[in-house]
């Protein structure tokens, strides 16, 4: 392996990493956020969980789009 | 009906919609057609089948959650989660599947994966926005 197979490698590792580093964060707080709103008025759950459901669809976006990215360089690139 | 009741029925018709995704991803496809052949169009397709793999397992999870959880902030939760690992599983699985396996090109992929992901962007942006109005 050269060095900038190995380089290339590594770059994907890190866009996956701190996409998944990235995810996990916002989803931590959206459902921080969903506990709280669930403990204050816990007649809007079924909105609440409407709402978290949506919004992580859009949290991950970002980060599955990094995840492609490396799959690419991974398989096509290196 | 009343007017707010016919409200939800028009939101929940934008919800179930698709948005502008297949337009979108149809005209796309032609371009890389006409561009690269046929593969990058097979391939850009592929991309925006993701996306709406990865909606439909949002969908059914979301099902499951106000079918079973109930009001139960914990076992909501639980689904939720659940669903992100899902998402991210099957996303990672495919991506393998279509650069490896089948060896699309990688570029019209990202592409289709990218608009159909910015097309749902646009639905929940829409759909929030009538909920503002609606209340």
């Amino acid at each position: 392996m050269t060095e900038a197979q190995a380089l290339l490698y590594i770059a994907g590792a890190l866009m996956m990493g701190l996409g998944a580093l990235g995810a996990a964060v916002g989803i931590g707080i959206l459902g921080g956020r969903f506990l709280e709103g669930a403990a204050r008025q816990p007649e809007l759950i079924p909105m609440l969980r409407t709402q978290f459901f949506i919004v992580m669809g859009l949290v991950d976006a970002v980060p599955m789009i990094a995840v492609g990215l490396a799959m690419y360089v991974l398989f096509a690139v290196a | 009906m009343s007017n707010a009741a016919h409200g939800q029925q028009g939101i929940g018709s934008r919800v179930r919609g698709v948005g502008w995704a297949p337009p979108l991803l149809l005209f796309s496809a032609t371009g890389f057609w006409l561009a690269m052949g046929w593969q990058a169009a097979v391939a850009l397709l592929f991309g925006g089948a993701m996306v709406a793999a990865t909606g439909g397992l949002e969908r059914w999870q979301r099902q499951r959650a106000a079918r079973i959880a109930g009001n139960l902030p914990a076992k909501n939760l639980r689904y939720l989660y659940r669903c992100a690992v899902e998402r991210l599983v099957v996303t990672l699985a495919l991506f393998a599947a279509g650069f490896g396996l089948m060896a699309l090109h990688p570029l019209p992929l990202l592409s289709g994966y990218t608009l159909a992901r910015l097309a749902m962007f646009h639905r929940f942006y829409q759909e929030s926005s009538l909920r503002r109005q609606h209340g």
